[in-house]
């Protein structure tokens, strides 16, 4: 399993090469470290004054260490908040993976403007569309109230209100999504 | 042998005044220990067992949360820095009466140790340097427990896990308005 969290805050940072690497960094963070990776590192460091590692050489030893793996998750969030050029020498690079490497599952998740930036890029990529689950805002207004620090001001008739106006409200603020069958708010399509 | 002995009392007697960063320094000593009590005849195992396991608990909690622990092995070259108070500063001088050979063959312990972690780090650093785990353990850490449950029900989660339909399914792609909970996501 690799994760990646793309951030507005930390754009400049998130390149394409340092997402592969940060993917590759946890895929070889807790066992050996292989040795064409030590090798690249030694070599960078004595002939290039320890530049980091080009994208294609990433690349290349992301698809080995990912071929030696019975079944790799990839897991990036929120894609939409990486820079247009950095993303898309990301998705050409999962594009690659995914194309060469039949053990490797991708899980991607973006605000809507990016989606046919990575069903173009990705074809044949499963949709979801996400909205808050009715179940998910009760758990966490339970959560909310359990640790109200004054309880004395709350009362049985207040709480069943909480509880039943706020999950309505933020239901009808995406009544563009049709209703799912399990949750109730979510919607599936399949490309 | 004897030296251990002292070390460890040292260190029981004063780790209530230690700082974090101390502490985990002495987990990391802890940790090096046990490896190396196979050739000091298991001396060191039975006094481990005297330190309060906040230490140890301690080390491993910033093991998990950091993912840097080779970070905080290299910090071991420089265990003299442990003594930043009064108190510790007395316990370096009964450190210092410790059996000499024992000690420095300590030393030479944890500096081979701290060699190969440092490159090993470093290794990982030069791959990248975005740390997606640590925002992965604050998330995991502050999430609520069953949300977004919902999306393993959901049959275009189900094909893309289980690949019912080959291999041009391998990719799935969750999109939502901000703050509608992807992040959050199972």
């Amino acid at each position: 399993m690799a994760g990646l969290y793309c951030d507005y805050l930390d754009r400049k940072e998130q390149t394409t090469s340092n997402m592969l690497g940060a993917m590759l960094k946890q895929l070889v963070g807790r066992g050996t470290i292989p040795e064409d990776i030590r090798r690249a590192f030694e070599d960078a460091k004595e002939h290039f004054g320890g530049v980091g590692p080009r994208v294609l050489e990433l690349l290349r030893m992301l698809k080995t260490v990912i071929a030696q793996r019975q079944r790799v998750v990839i897991c990036i969030d929120g894609l939409d908040e990486s820079l247009a050029p950095h993303r898309a020498g990301l998705l050409r690079g999962l594009r690659d993976i995914a194309k060469e490497l039949p053990n490797v599952w991708l899980f991607v998740t973006g605000r809507p403007f990016i989606r046919s930036e990575v069903e173009s890029c990705l074809l044949g990529a499963g949709t979801i569309s996400v909205s808050p689950a009715r179940e998910d805002i009760e758990a966490f207004l339970r959560m909310k109230l359990d640790e109200d620090p004054e309880p004395d001001a709350m009362d049985e008739r207040l709480r069943a209100d909480i509880m039943e106006i706020i999950p309505k409200r933020i239901s009808e603020m995406y009544v563009q999504v049709p209703s799912f069958p399990v949750s109730g708010r979510n919607h599936v399509t399949h490309k | 042998m004897g030296g251990y002995g002292y070390l460890i009392s040292a260190a029981e007697a004063a780790w209530v005044s230690w700082g974090v960063r101390e502490r985990l320094i002495w987990g990391c000593c802890k940790v090096l220990a046990c490896h190396y009590q196979v050739k000091c005849g298991g001396v060191i195992s039975r006094s481990l067992k005297l330190l309060p396991d906040t230490i140890f608990l301690g080390f491993e909690l910033a093991l998990d949360r950091l993912e840097t622990p080779i970070h905080y092995l290299s910090v071991l070259s420089c265990t003299p820095s442990i003594g930043q108070t009064s108190d510790i500063m007395d316990n370096r001088a009964i450190i210092g009466s410790c059996n000499v050979n024992s000690f420095n063959n300590f030393n030479n312990f944890t500096s081979f140790n701290t060699t190969i972690m440092d490159d090993r780090y470093q290794i990982l650093q030069w791959l990248s340097p975005l740390e997606p785990q640590k925002r992965h353990q604050h998330l995991r850490g502050n999430r609520l427990e069953g949300v977004g449950q919902w999306i393993f029900q959901t049959n275009e989660f189900k094909r893309w896990d289980t690949r019912e339909d080959g291999s041009s399914h391998s990719v799935l792609f969750c999109h939502g308005d901000p703050g509608v909970g992807k992040t959050h996501l199972r």
